[in-house]
């Protein structure tokens, strides 16, 4: 079916299964050229900041102060002095707990603001207003409201996720072609039926993009949430190395940060493709 | 009590919009016995698919009634199935997921998982589409998609085979070809068949009767014509026959000089006068 | 009874067997009785120290050099030692942080108490700075330290040379502001320590704060960028914020505060009233861990110690060098000012540093009602009562064996002196106010 990949080169009558020759072929083209980018940047930073007077230390400088940090990613020194990677775990279970919420209570509302005219004309305009509140906004009113940090954290995650996945959701809902109801219709479908057969998987793709800002957001979210609430996590982790003037920690963080956002929307796309197999919105 | 399998008794159809109200259906009568092929047929905007959805019961007539095997129709059901011009598969599901859907609703208590397997199965290879049975819709050409529309109409068993323009999203050779299916699975089953068309040599070659329809607004129908052509029929042995031609000729006569369609630039100008034409039994 | 904690590589706790035996030496049962206070349920001398009502306490701290005996008392094992096995230490994000979490406390993912801003209790239990104005009553168990903090300028006022005379000052910064330039001063809590000794120190200099210029709260961190840029012209913060600003080049200690008011009180250790009188021995022991480690940091022989623990990210995380200088009473003012051992260091346990003297409170209330953050007529007196416990470190001192000398006898510190001149007599506190002045 596909063109014969050409970038093996093996002794003769080996033959290459087709996975490897698949995996080689993406690695040259998806892997490689952000690779090679990414090193030509390093090194015009290196050589920018590598004067005494340099506003941002260059990477050699941050390899090197963070070089505990980087190669000990699951130290416990107590207290919040924890590896990179339980910061971001913490703040990874913050999201996991919030943005589940969001899901749950995002499609739900979606749908219905989706099928319902009189619901969407009375919450959609409230919806409108409250997703323009930024996720920071919330804490002191929730942490007023719920009276413990835990629940806070979460509130923030959740209340700054739900907006798009509603919106999203209530579109896709809305935007189910004609025929699919009318093949319902014909086939007289109870509404039980109707919502897992035909709604839910027309949706889906609308959902899924939904589903995907929803996680970009959340991981924003609990990041400045952290800076004020404290705890073990990135958010605090790079509030704290800015208190205490620990430039080189925040470059590292922020790497970690981007790099975990991305797979958190890889991994929701991922799984977005397969339920849908494909279809997209 | 009707003796005719289907009769569409006096039906009328307004549409009201912006407190407007437009006469779309005036006074439609028509009997089809049980094994009829018939096609409907007329200008854009002549109701046409409207008689057909009432038939469907996808939209319910403003007054009068139809009767099929001496029940009135309310309601879409699997009893009227149809065949869309857009195949309206769903593009999550395979083909034969598609097909299933459709039998696992309908026969979900009178047969066993196997003969509703066996049933699907079966619907696919009538209309030629076995070998594609795990493919989704976007990896199948448009004539393929139409095929399986078919299959999953058939599967239903319906009393009453409803094809709205069928075959206009295709090209003339697929068009061609199923066209052939069409006629040979009909040899074989015996639907009753009621298909919109605006192809003059369809509608001569599928049909048993030709319903031809007033223009709108109030349309009505205004010629019935019987094609007494014998099956199996050939379209290039009928190609020369002059009977074929008489009748292509009655029926362009009655589309393009008695009901011929003059839309000005500026304004929709009232129908051209209809000829009191009765519809024939 | 030498109590000294050894230092000490590893957390390590004395096994509670032999913890007991001493405790039992120490307590010699009837004469302690009466130097409790009335109130004190007789339970709590059922078996010494070991009717803990609790092993448990969040405690929570901003990283300051001077909350390094919180530091100390948890690295070597200080609370473990008296009992108090599942203490907590955990950074707070900001002062406004630490409120919140006191009002939440431990039960509601908050904390039991905190290294605060002497004033911050006060402000609280009288509801001026919680939601809804809802007072959350505190109590201040001791003193954390004397002295430390710092005023520090930005390098463009270099040539004015400020010490503790900021009449100068004012000039210089109406002719920026005249030049339609920012100006702004920055502190870290409305009401607290650092607002307090900012406005003291341009007041006296008829610096008028917030009409001549702006004073706003600020963290810390963004405290130094600020001055970075221009857009910050003076800040009062704790160290070694005001070490690291000369370190890197940005600006020069105007004063330490020492030289505004010799030995002033500064940080406190709070705790929430409904802790402490629901464990009053758990809160005992706390002190005394605290108390403990306020001794380990006085000693000049374990400052080192003091700043390689401070410079652990866990705790601060800044060099230690910037930490240790200071710490040891070597200030480099940053403007060509050295002086070495200088009697303006931080104090953590000597001059009475520890003990919570409530004419200090009296200052700090009657500070706040100069500009207004309490009212004219707030009764002082009648919450430094409340909130104020002496009492309690009185017991710890005497359980801790600590020598009699290092007790003080009163609860007034008597009449301060500040470095204009001015005097505050606790016993009246209005003519105090009376002569001052710029206030609100």
């Amino acid at each position: 079916m596909n063109a014969p990949v050409k970038s093996l080169a093996l002794p003769a009558g080996v033959v290459a299964p087709s996975w490897l020759k698949r995996l080689s072929k993406n690695l040259m083209q998806s892997v490689l050229p952000p690779l090679v980018i990414t090193a030509a940047l390093m090194l015009i930073w290196q050589l920018l900041c590598s004067g005494a007077n340099a506003a941002l230390p260059p990477p050699s400088q941050v390899i090197e102060d963070t070089w505990e940090l980087i190669v000990n990613p699951f130290y416990d020194n107590g207290g919040t002095d924890v590896g990179m990677a339980w910061q971001l775990l913490a703040s990874l279970e913050r999201v996991a707990y919030g943005y589940a919420l969001a899901v749950v209570v995002g499609v739900a509302l979606g749908v219905l603001v989706g099928q319902s005219t009189w619901a969407m004309r009375g919450l959609d305009p409230l919806f409108q207003i409250l997703r323009t509140v930024p996720p920071l906004a919330w804490l002191p009113l929730s942490l007023a409201g719920f009276k413990d940090s835990h629940p806070s954290a979460l509130f923030v995650i959740f209340i700054t996720a739900i907006w798009p996945i509603i919106i999203n959701t209530s579109v896709g809902i809305r935007n189910i072609p004609e025929d699919y109801r009318n093949v319902a219709k014909v086939l007289r479908l109870n509404g039980v039926e109707y919502f897992q057969k035909i709604m839910l998987p027309a949706a889906a793709p609308y959902i899924f993009s939904g589903l995907r800002i929803g996680v970009g957001l959340s991981w924003l979210a609990i990041i400045a949430a952290e800076m004020l609430i404290g705890g073990v996590g990135i958010g605090f982790f790079i509030w704290d190395a800015w208190n205490a003037s620990r430039i080189s920690d925040i470059i590292l963080a922020l790497i970690y940060v981007g790099v975990v956002g991305f797979l958190l929307d890889r991994l929701v796309l991922f799984v977005g493709n397969r339920i849908t197999r494909g279809t997209s919105a | 009590m009707s003796k005719h399998y289907l009769s569409i008794e006096h039906v009328e159809k307004y549409f009201e919009r912006d407190g407007v109200s437009s006469h779309v259906l005036n006074q439609i009568n028509l009997n089809v016995a049980r094994g009829e092929y018939i096609s409907i047929i007329g200008h854009s905007g002549c109701g046409k698919s409207t008689v057909l959805n009432i038939v469907a019961g996808l939209t319910d007539s403003s007054s009068g009634a139809v009767i099929l095997d001496g029940r009135e129709v309310r309601g879409p059901g699997p009893d009227r199935s149809l065949v869309f011009q857009n195949h309206s598969l769903l593009p999550w599901l395979t083909v034969q997921e598609n097909v299933a859907l459709a039998v696992d609703k309908v026969f979900k208590h009178k047969k066993s998982k196997a003969e509703r397997r066996d049933w699907t199965l079966h619907h696919l290879e009538l209309v030629s589409m076995g070998h594609a049975l795990h493919k989704r819709p976007n990896e199948i050409s448009g004539g393929m998609k139409q095929r399986v529309g078919i299959a999953r109409a058939l599967a239903m068993e319906p009393k009453v085979l409803l094809l709205d323009e069928p075959f206009g999203a295709l090209d003339a050779l697929t068009r061609a070809h199923l066209q052939d299916e069409v006629m040979r699975i009909q040899s074989e089953l015996h639907n009753t068949v009621i298909m919109i068309t605006h192809d003059v040599d369809e509608a001569v070659l599928l049909s048993d009767r030709i319903v031809m329809m007033t223009n709108g607004p109030s349309a009505t129908i205004g010629e019935i014509l019987s094609i007494d052509l014998p099956r199996p029929r050939d379209r290039i042995a009928l190609a020369d026959d002059p009977r074929y031609n008489a009748y292509r000729h009655a029926v362009l006569s009655f589309l393009h000089e008695k009901q011929r369609k003059v839309e000005p630039l500026q304004r929709r100008s009232a129908a051209a006068p209809a000829d009191p034409q009765r519809a024939r039994a | 009874m030498d109590d000294t904690p050894r230092a000490a590589d590893e957390k390590t706790g004395l096994p509670r067997r032999t913890f007991l035996k001493q405790s039992m030496g120490l307590l010699g049962g009837g004469a302690l009785m009466s130097m409790l206070p009335a109130g004190l349920s007789s339970a709590v001398w059922a078996a010494g120290t070991d009717g803990l009502e609790t092993t448990k306490a969040k405690l929570g701290f901003i990283a300051l050099t001077d909350a390094a005996p919180l530091f100390v008392a948890e690295e070597l094992g200080l609370f473990a030692k008296h009992g108090m096995t599942d203490v907590e230490v955990l950074k707070q994000s900001s002062w406004g942080t630490t409120r919140d979490n006191l009002v939440l406390g431990a039960g509601s993912g908050g904390i039991d108490g905190a290294h605060i801003l002497t004033p911050m209790p006060y402000l609280m239990a009288a509801g001026r700075v919680t939601t809804n104005n809802t007072p959350l009553p505190m109590c201040i168990l001791a003193r954390l330290n004397l002295n430390g903090q710092g005023i520090s300028i930005s390098k463009e006022y270099a040539d004015l040379k400020l010490g503790t005379d900021a009449s100068t000052f004012k000039q210089a910064v109406a002719a920026k502001q005249a030049k339609g330039q920012k100006i702004a001063a920055a502190m870290t809590f409305p009401g607290g320590t650092h607002d307090l000794w900012l406005r003291y120190w341009m007041a006296a200099g008829g610096i008028e704060p917030n009409k001549d210029l702006p004073t706003v709260v600020i963290p810390p961190p963004q405290m130094v960028a600020n001055m970075k840029v221009g857009s910050m012209d003076a800040f009062c913060v704790g160290e070694p914020w005001n070490a690291q600003l000369i370190n890197q080049n940005i600006g020069y200690s105007a004063v330490t505060t020492g030289e505004l008011w010799a030995n002033h009180p500064e940080k406190a250790l709070s705790l929430r009233a409904d802790y402490v009188s629901a464990n009053p021995n758990a809160t005992r022991a706390l002190l005394k861990a605290v108390m403990e480690a306020q001794m380990f940091c006085e000693a000049a022989a374990n400052k080192e110690q003091v700043a390689e623990i401070c410079a652990k990210r866990r705790w601060i995380g800044a060099p230690a060098k910037d930490l240790l200088a200071r710490l040891q009473g070597n200030f480099d003012y940053g403007n060509g000012r050295v002086v070495e051992n200088s009697p303006h260091l931080m104090r953590f346990w000597s001059e009475f540093a520890s003990y919570p003297f409530q004419s200090h409170d009296l200052w700090f209330l009657t500070e706040n009602k100069r500009w207004g953050y309490l009212p004219k007529d707030f009764d002082s007196q009648a919450l430094i009562a409340k909130v104020n416990r002496e009492d309690i470190w009185r017991q710890a001192a005497a359980e801790l064996g600590v020598p009699a000398e290092q007790i003080p006898q009163s609860k007034s510190r008597g009449v301060e002196t500040f470095f204009d001149g001015k005097t505050f007599d606790p016993q009246n506190p209005q003519a105090y106010l009376d002569s001052l002045a710029l206030k609100a």
